[in-house]
């Protein structure tokens, strides 16, 4: 029951914001969503610890009971490893993006129930596409997250780019969404779906190009980031994206397996995404975009664990999943902060802004750390799972792209440390203040905790998380250590040596003044030099990779398909309204 | 299934005449005139809707006379002289099936091209664009509205006759298939090129209208269920789609795509009755729309791959005429200039349609 709740009390949330729209107040509509949002993952927790306890379960709602000789339709949500993984980590980051956003919509003036509407729906639709079992129900939440997707986009309607936006991110993601459709219609009618698993992984495959942003089908995702931050955070780093990657599992699942011809393309189309993702990331001084990149980038790595097909294969997509959802999330608030307080995406105009926004950097940096995969952050972990799966899978040349592009990500990071974060305080940022962004701060800080813990102490991801996923895909369970030592102990280490180093800074070294701090050597080079913005780096990165950008950008190629096919309409078109000019004339 | 209809088809019938008899009387002149023939109208096809009798054609020559007059009255001379041959034409192809060819598979052929032709379906459908530019768009969502369900279930009682003759049904379905599969491509890639907002809708009505022949020519339990759905769903929403129309051209007196532009600021809910009605004709979920369409996948893709993947483009270029015109009327910045002051914002109307859809969609999910 408590299932059906979960998503439930979430769709009541988003009617009650809808129908109360003309209350024109973000605490109102934003304390409503936390709560339904908070509400939801208490009921999934609870759900959670009965599967402990007693293994799977499922609720079911009669529906649709005319057509039940022809086609079941019933609802029907089932507590299952793979279901609860989704639907945990969907409901945790949004509680802490509800959070943020009740003070980040303080600043729009109206529409505060059309936006909170749609969020609540959309986690509802999230939470009900990962818990259904019933394929035609995963289609109808499916496209209902598109379609809140959609409508937040374009929540600043008025402008002319929000729009444009918006109706990219739905036709790109509604056309391949009829993919999954011809998937879901082929698996049910087919007595032995084996027989046509060809042509369910392509349809299957087409709709999760475009919903997790993988190449060719990626290129909604910069434009989405016209949308508030915490649709950004929530549906393009969280929770959407992850839909298509569901949709493999899943998939996986009712298979029992993939051919070797899919594991392989899942394998390099997602190692290829990945590297394209950084290397367009590189280039970008918009710090939103440079996300939205890196999103494209980290989601290749979950696509090509799943094509691993190993159980360690697919714990690491798994657990990537997790991770980028948490880091993901946290970079997006972090830019969010960022924007409020400078009034600008572009990194090139920031600058200093540690001194002024002490505990943002302190986020920034656990989320770019984590992305980075640097050790003792989460992403170390899932990614060093990556690289050990496609090392054993006997696929060395993904592991090397994985680890190539990690470096690619790092890198971006620096550049968004250096220009933003560090160098030269701008004049107009000298009297900024972290203090209004507190209530921000905090849903930042839900997220960042799990990125800490579980980079040190992975294995109660890998333990009550990721392995029953596994045991429900028939894998054997995965147990993560690093030179044969336990991970609790690594991590429970760290946590000593680091408390140790802080006990000796704080009671011996800084009352004893034994640590100075002077002025950096310059080496007698000018002070610009210290202070490069971020078009210093992107205009570096395009001049050396000008021809690559040039071509490299499949919208072209996908606009040249669309024109195409309009120029062979423009001439039935064209003959037709000849035709009508000849009919009407007479009369 | 049409008997069990039987009881539903009067009643939507009538809320259409209401809903537009409502502006009528409100916004027109010569109001006991458009009253008289809405009242004919009303009461000849309420017989034709009820069940087959031997005055058919009798009530079929009223329903003729009274929209050929209600045009008339209206003033619109050119719409009266197209819909004219073509009301002329229909009658004659049902004589002649009703009476010389009478019981034959020629004279079904007869009458299912008669059918046809009201309905617009391909390659006789040139009329309707013509004839929905030059009226206003409350008369030309009501006539459509009342062609689709009229001509619709005298379609459907025809192909039922058709079984009689089972080598010919068989013959006639999968050649309603195929001009079914057309008209749906042919309708919505015309709307997809079409500025002009009314013939954008009247183009859609033909896509629409391919659904339509789709579902009864599969003519299986599932694929009549959601034609069911999509017809009246269909009904409903265009006639939706046609009172937004009006509204903006009467307001804005610019009903061309690309001119008008911003509106959803100063007409918000016409721009949220606009985004449900479209959307749940281009099938999105969890409108009604989408049931019926997934029913007809279903069906189609039992048939024949290739089909579905037709259908899926046809449903395709559907979605992006609609958010096309969606965007382009209602979403973006203002243009002042085009704009005149605003108007209540949500008409009872407007409101009753929506209710409908979501009480369609409702039973639909719950019966």
């Amino acid at each position: 029951m408590f299932l059906g709740f979960s998503v439930g009390v979430l769709f009541l949330g988003a009617l009650i914001s809808a129908l109360f729209y003309r209350i024109n107040s973000p605490k109102f509509h934003g304390s409503l969503a936390f709560l339904t949002s908070a509400v939801a993952l208490y009921f999934l927790n609870l759900t959670f610890f009965e599967f402990i306890k007693a293994g799977e379960f499922s609720w079911h709602l009669p529906l649709f009971r005319w057509i039940r000789d022809f086609i079941n339709l019933d609802l029907i949500f089932k507590a299952n490893g793979l279901n609860l993984f989704f639907a945990l980590f969907g409901a945790y980051v949004s509680v802490g993006i509800n959070l943020y956003a009740i003070k980040y919509m303080t600043h729009e003036k109206e529409g505060f129930g059309r936006f909170y509407a749609f969020i609540q729906l959309f986690i509802g639709s999230y939470l009900g596409l990962t818990l259904s079992e019933n394929l035609f129900w995963s289609y109808v939440f499916f496209e209902l997250t598109g379609l809140c997707s959609y409508q937040l986009i374009a929540f600043w309607y008025q402008s002319d780019l929000s729009s444009f936006s918006a109706k990219k991110a739905f036709l790109m993601t509604h056309i391949a969404g009829y993919g999954f459709l011809l998937g879901a219609l082929v698996f049910t009618l087919s007595p032995d779906p084996k027989v046509y698993q060809d042509l369910i992984l392509a349809g299957v495959l087409i709709a999760v190009l475009a919903k997790s942003v993988q190449w060719p089908l990626y290129t909604w995702i910069p434009y989405a980031m016209n949308a508030p931050t915490p649709v950004s955070a929530l549906l393009h780093a969280a929770c959407l994206v992850k839909c298509g990657v569901y949709l493999l599992f899943k998939f996986y699942l009712l298979l029992g397996g993939f051919p070797e011809f899919w594991k392989n393309l899942l394998i390099y189309l997602g190692m290829f995404s990945s590297l394209m993702g950084v290397l367009f990331a590189l280039k970008q001084a918009d710090v939103k975009k440079l996300l939205a990149y890196h999103t494209v980038s980290q989601i290749g790595y979950m696509v090509s664990g799943i094509g691993l097909g190993t159980s360690l294969g697919l714990a690491s997509s798994l657990f990537h999943t997790l991770n980028h959802a948490l880091f993901k999330g946290l970079l997006f608030l972090v830019a969010g902060i960022l924007q409020q307080a400078t009034h600008t995406r572009d990194l090139s105009l920031m600058g200093g802004l540690a001194s002024k926004l002490p505990k943002t950097t302190v986020l920034y940096l656990i989320g770019a750390a984590s992305i980075s995969g640097i050790p003792g952050f989460n992403g170390f972990v899932s990614k060093w799972m990556f690289y050990q799966a496609a090392i054993e899978a006997n696929h060395p040349l993904a592991a090397a792209l994985g680890l190539f592009i990690s470096t690619l990500t790092t890198l971006s990071f620096i550049k968004v440390l250096d220009t933003a974060f560090l160098g030269k305080l701008d004049e107009k940022n000298k009297q900024l203040s972290e203090k209004p962004f507190y209530l921000m701060i905090t849903g930042g800080i839900i997220l960042a905790i799990p990125c800490v813990v579980f980079g040190l102490f992975p294995q109660i991801a890998i333990t009550f998380l990721i392995n029953p996923a596994l045991s429900l895909l028939n894998l054997r369970e995965v147990n993560i250590s690093f030179y044969q030592l336990p991970t609790v102990l690594i991590g429970a280490l760290f946590i000593l040596f680091l408390g140790l180093g802080i006990l000796i800074y704080f009671t011996w070294l800084k009352p004893k003044e034994i640590i100075k701090e002077t002025e950096v050597f310059k080496g007698g080079e000018d002070e610009p030099v210290f202070n490069p913005t971020a078009d210093d780096f992107v205009a570096d990165i395009e001049n050396r990779l000008a021809n690559f950008y040039k071509k490299a950008d499949p919208d072209q190629y996908l606009l040249k398909i669309c024109s195409f096919i309009e120029g062979l309409i423009l001439k039935v078109y064209t003959t037709v309204k000849k035709l009508e000019q000849i009919w009407s004339k007479p009369c | 299934m049409l008997k069990a209809l039987a009881p539903f088809l009067p009643v939507i019938y009538m809320a259409i005449t209401l809903l537009c008899g409502v502006f009528y009387l409100r916004d027109f002149n010569k109001k006991l005139m458009v009253f008289l023939c809405l009242v004919v109208l009303t009461f000849s096809n309420l017989f034709l809707i009820w069940g087959e009798t031997s005055y058919g054609l009798f009530f079929d020559g009223i329903s003729v006379i009274a929209l050929l007059t209600l045009f008339w009255v209206l003033g619109y001379k050119e719409a009266f002289k197209i819909l004219g041959v073509v009301e002329t034409s229909y009658l004659v192809l049902l004589i002649l099936g009703k009476t010389i060819f009478a019981h034959t598979p020629e004279g079904i052929v007869l009458l299912v091209i008669a059918f046809f032709l009201k309905l617009a379906v391909f390659p006789l459908f040139l009329w309707l664009p013509i004839v929905v530019k030059t009226i206003d768009a409350v008369t030309a969502g009501f006539f459509i509205c009342i062609f689709e369900i009229i001509d619709f279930v005298l379609l459907w009682r025809t192909v039922e006759q058709a079984s009689c003759f089972p080598q010919f049904f068989e013959s006639l379905r999968e050649f309603s298939l195929y001009i079914g599969i057309i008209t749906l491509l042919l309708g919505a890639g015309l709307a997809l090129f079409e500025k002009n907002l009314k013939k954008l809708l009247a183009y859609a009505t033909i896509d629409d209208t391919g659904y339509l022949l789709i579902g009864l020519s599969l003519f299986s339990p599932v694929s009549l269920y959601g034609t069911v759905i999509l017809w009246i769903n269909h009904v409903i929403s265009k006639l939706g789609l046609f009172f937004i129309a009006y509204r903006i051209e009467k307001n804005t007196s610019v009903i061309s795509l690309g001119k008008a532009k911003g509106l959803a600021k100063d007409y918000p809910g016409l721009a949220f009755s606009f985004l449900v009605f479209a959307l749940t004709l281009i099938g999105v979920p969890i409108f009604p729309g989408f049931w019926g369409k997934l029913f007809l996948y279903q069906e189609v893709l039992k048939l024949s791959k290739a089909l579905f993947g037709l259908m899926v483009l046809g449903g395709c270029l559907t979605l992006v005429y609609f958010i096309r015109a969606y965007h382009s009327l209602f979403l973006g910045e203002k243009e002042p200039e085009t704009v005149n002051p605003p108007l209540p914002k949500l008409d009872l109307v407007l409101v009753m349609l929506l209710s409908f859809t979501i009480v369609l969609g409702c039973l639909i999910i719950g019966f």
